[in-house]
């Protein structure tokens, strides 16, 4: 715009002094008038276009102080009519606080000393507006004498924009300083270009320490290599790329557990500018997760518990009742045979005596040996089967918890299905029937054996519960609980199917949400099916779902593919 | 006449083991084995057993179910659970109508030992009438100012076991309750405790307050019933009895259970006036009154009126609840302590005498003549020229 103008504007240096200056000679005729170009119009004797009258800038001329010339912009500008009365001093309409300043501006332009380009002012219109102008003062003579030719330019609007852009962008500054997380951003060259408050104190690097200086040198506490995969992935794949777990150490505190996500940043024009680093400190959160399956398996422990003690208790009662049995009539017989011994004894050396046959006879009857004879072996018998009873569950508890396996193996899930239904015996025996129908050929699994039975146990003791509800005080007839496995496909299938009231049709799309629970508070962490449907999905790539009939029963189906997959 | 027990287990293998072990026992008891509670309550419709030994556990009518209807339906019969079952919410529901709780597995000699006292208390009553009361009873009415202080103290959110532990300790029937948990494998305790403040402690806050708020263990005398019976005199002599008879088992050198047995059963000595009065309110202030007007000692008007006494009646109530037999023993013979089997110097002997010394202090108490001192009794036991040693100081209560 300024170059659009400025061959109209005398101007007192430069190749074009000369026009200028004949410009100048001459233009007082029509000032003030309604045009200024024969005035400013270097051509005016050529071309009656007045140049000066039609810019949109501003311009003035002032000499000792008053303006003695404006033109419409300027009119336009200051709210002011061609007909108000001038001169009027031109300081009057700069803003008072800036009235100094111009002043001076104005003055050393005058004296030719070296100033900025531009003057930045307030000025005050007719009608009380305030308006921002770049000033721009230029000495010219005017009418045989000096002057000072002003060209101004609205930029309040400019200004305003730049106002609010400075107030959008510190308040962005703001947000993300208040965000809890943790922000970086990375330049193409790896350059460290942003790190927020929340990387500050997480990594124990003040802004100061990072920004500017690439990644790798800054001595970040956290796993680079992790880091530095990522970034190659995220610039390779172009799309966003998700790091879980990665390990970091801040100086002073307990090692933990960043989640972040890297993102490609485009400029405008579509280049690639950097990548930006968001994430948390997620060791709290994952501490939470492994407590909360932890709280589900030692909820799920403390009720197998009670009822495995139950469970072994009841042999024990009757094993030890056995024994004291039997010992006694060891005892009794014992002396018995005793007697005996001694008819033994006579008939090998003579006669036996009458006293001994009675004695034989009053100690037969006194210690009862038909009912000795007739009970000793049933005590013997159903001793072994507690004792093998005992044996059974304590074999099932530790196929059962597998203690420290956590890969997946190659599992017989008959096997561990056969377990998981005689740890959780107690709970499921008073409701139900159990049926078993497991394939005879099916194939190894590869799982979790442990994570495994925990699934099956969860969705065993809801089976149980299920049929539990149905029955009142009275003798309410016992529900079955059917389990069964196939291959099918390349996976295979569990299908544990109960006879109860089914699933509420409300609470359907529910159930594998964690914390929904139908028990009363306090009973259940509600997390037993979250953690099944977590276990089979996420840690074995398998799929967990049901089918149900209110009135009828529910079916869960555990779907586990055959092959391993990456997980 | 042989005493008849049922044994309830929905397990043949544990009847029969039963069966087997106690064979012993067939010539002094009639042992039956069923496998399910409505076997069972089909046979005590044909005929009356005197003890039930039930599992908890079973399909269909689970035990605490089974003696409930026991308890409503055969009043007589001393309810007991044999379980291997360790589920505190079953167990919390089975406080109030069972009596003795044993733990599976169970030895023969404890089993034997539990049911036999249980036989031999029907000797210490013989009213069929006040046996049905005393076995129904779930709870005994407290103190209302100190029943309302342990619901306060157990509802605080900051409350502590202490408190309400001391509370506990200082009311004859939360005491008395608070003994049978404790001494019965309810939750699996059995162990001694000193006093009920301990229990309180080994139980814990959680269970506490299941007990207090939502079993409803403890109830509040209604005073307005009472008449002539004065809860709050009977309290405070109680009170002053189980100081006393701590202070002479203490100084007789006994060992630490004697003196926590002394302490317990001179607070729950007089615990039969209190199921007396809750349960026949206006024959028992009448019997009070008839003692007052006659000028004889308050047993010997409940003698006469009712055919037994307060001792007994209190015997064989701490006897069902299973509380030691020290303190049983104290509580049955604690006027007459000559005509105890036992003879040496026991926490009956430091109950008698405090009982005796207190009621010379004393005579507030409602009706008739104070329990007289066994003077051949304490002369026998050398006790003779201790007993003004003894003597409780005034307003020296609690």
């Amino acid at each position: 715009m300024t170059s659009a103008v400025s061959p109209a504007v005398p101007d007192t240096g430069g190749g074009r002094q000369q026009s200028s200056a004949s410009a100048c000679q001459d233009p007082n005729q029509r000032v003030p008038g309604h045009s200024a170009d024969d005035a400013l119009g270097h051509n005016h004797q050529e071309a009656t276009l007045p140049l000066v009258e039609y810019v949109n800038d501003a311009i003035a001329i002032v000499q000792d102080g008053k303006t003695i010339y404006r033109n419409p912009a300027y009119l336009r500008l200051l709210g002011q009519s061609a007909e108000d009365s001038i001169p009027r001093d031109f300081l009057d309409a700069v803003m008072l606080a800036d009235r100094a300043r111009v002043q001076e501006y104005v003055q050393k332009c005058q004296r030719r000393e070296a100033v900025p380009e531009q003057c930045k002012m307030g000025l005050c219109t007719d009608d009380g507006r305030p308006v921002t102008v770049e000033m721009k003062p230029r000495v010219i003579t005017y009418q045989g004498q000096p002057a000072t030719l002003i060209v101004m330019r609205d930029i309040t609007a400019h200004s305003q924009a730049k106002e609010a852009l400075r107030e959008a962008h510190q308040g962005m500054e703001q947000v993300l300083a208040a965000i809890p997380s943790i922000l970086i951003g990375i330049d193409m060259a790896t350059k460290i270009t942003w790190w927020n408050t929340t990387a500050e104190q997480t990594f124990g690097l003040a802004s100061s320490q990072v920004v500017g200086r690439p990644l790798r040198e800054c001595g970040i506490p956290w796993d680079a290599q992790a880091i530095l995969n990522a970034l190659a992935t995220c610039r390779t794949t172009r799309a966003r790329v998700r790091v879980d777990d990665v390990r970091f150490h801040p100086p002073g505190r307990k090692e933990g557990f960043l989640g972040l996500s890297l993102t490609l940043m485009q400029s405008a024009f579509g280049e690639d500018v950097g990548i930006l680093l968001l994430g948390a400190n997620i060791t709290e959160r994952k501490l939470m997760q492994s407590q909360l399956a932890q709280a589900q398996k030692l909820e799920s422990i403390g009720l197998l518990a009670a009822g495995i003690a139950h469970e072994i208790n009841t042999p024990i009662q009757y094993v030890g009742d056995n024994m004291l049995f039997l010992q006694e009539s060891f005892h009794d017989l014992s002396t018995l045979l005793e007697h005996y011994a001694a008819l033994y004894q006579m008939c090998t050396e003579g006669t036996p005596t009458a006293s001994v046959l009675s004695q034989i006879e009053t100690t037969a009857a006194a210690i009862d040996v038909d009912y000795l004879t007739a009970e000793i072996p049933t005590a013997i018998q159903q001793s072994l089967e507690g004792v093998e009873r005992v044996a059974t569950i304590v074999r099932a508890m530790k196929e059962f918890s597998h203690p420290g396996t956590k890969e997946k193996v190659s599992v017989d899930l008959n096997k561990a299905i056969e377990s998981t239904i005689t740890v959780a015996r107690n709970e499921w025996k008073y409701v139900a029937q159990m049926v078993t129908d497991l394939a005879p050929d099916l194939p190894l699994v590869p799982c979790v054996p442990g994570e495994l039975n925990q699934v099956v146990l969860n969705i065993l003791i809801n089976a149980a519960h299920a049929l539990g509800e149905g029955g009142g005080d009275g003798a309410p007839e016992k529900g079955t609980i059917t389990v069964s496995t196939r291959q099918v496909g390349d996976g295979v299938e569990i299908r544990i199917t109960d006879t109860g009231p089914g699933i509420p049709e409300a609470i359907r799309d529910k159930i594998f949400d964690p914390f929904f629970t139908t028990k009363e508070v306090g009973k259940g962490t509600g997390q037993g099916l979250a953690i099944a449907h977590t276990v089979v999905v996420e840690q074995h790539g398998g799929q967990l779902t049901f089918e149900t009939a209110e009135g009828e029963g529910t079916t869960f189906i555990i779907r586990l593919p055959l092959t391993l997959s990456g997980s | 006449m042989k005493k008849r027990i049922l044994f309830v287990d929905d397990e043949v293998n544990v009847l029969q083991g039963l069966r087997r072990m106690l064979n012993p026992m067939r010539h002094e008891w009639d042992m039956v084995f069923v496998e399910s509670g409505q076997e069972a309550l089909a046979l005590l419709a044909q005929a009356p057993c005197d003890v039930i030994v039930s599992d908890m556990r079973m399909p269909g009518m689970d035990g605490t179910q089974l003696l409930t209807q026991v308890m409503e339906r055969f009043p007589l019969t001393i309810r007991i659970i044999l379980s291997g079952y360790a589920d505190s919410n079953m167990i919390l529901k089975a406080v109030g109508p069972v009596h003795q709780y044993l733990a599976k597995p169970c030895d023969a000699a404890t089993l034997q030992l539990t049911v036999a006292r249980a036989c031999a208390l029907r000797s210490l009553l013989a009213d069929p009438t006040l046996q049905g009361l005393v076995a129904g009873m779930q709870t005994l009415p407290s103190l209302p100012t100190l029943y309302l202080e342990v619901l306060d103290a157990i509802r605080d959110p900051h409350g502590s076991l202490e408190r309400v532990g001391d509370i506990m300790s200082r009311d004859i029937s939360m005491t008395a309750k608070m003994l049978q948990l404790v001494n019965s494998a309810f939750f699996g305790l059995r162990r001694h405790v000193s006093n009920p403040g301990e229990a309180v402690k080994l139980l814990g806050l959680d269970t506490m307050k299941a007990l207090l708020l939502s079993m409803q263990i403890f109830s509040h005398f209604d005073q307005k019933q009472g008449g002539a019976f004065a809860l709050d005199v009977l309290w405070q002599h109680s009170l002053a009895t189980s100081t006393c008879a701590k202070r002479i088992a203490q100084e007789q050198q006994s060992d630490r259970h004697v003196v926590d047995h002394a302490f317990m059963a001179g607070l729950l000595h007089d615990v039969g006036k209190l199921v007396l009065a809750a349960n026949l309110p206006d024959l028992y202030s009448a019997t009070l009154v008839q003692a007052q007007a006659q000028g004889t000692t308050v047993w010997e008007a409940e003698r006469a009126l009712l055919g037994t006494t307060h001792a007994e009646v209190g015997a064989y109530l701490l006897g069902l609840w299973g509380l030691p037999d020290p303190i049983v023993e104290a509580l049955a013979f604690h006027h007459c302590p000559s005509a105890c089997p036992d003879q040496r110097f026991s926490p009956l002997t430091a109950v008698h005498i405090a009982n005796a010394l207190v009621h010379t202090e004393d005579s507030t108490e409602a009706g008739g003549t104070p329990a007289a001192l066994d003077s051949a009794y304490v002369a026998q036991l050398g006790l003779s020229e201790r007993l003004p040693t003894w003597r409780p100081q005034p307003g020296r209560a609690a």
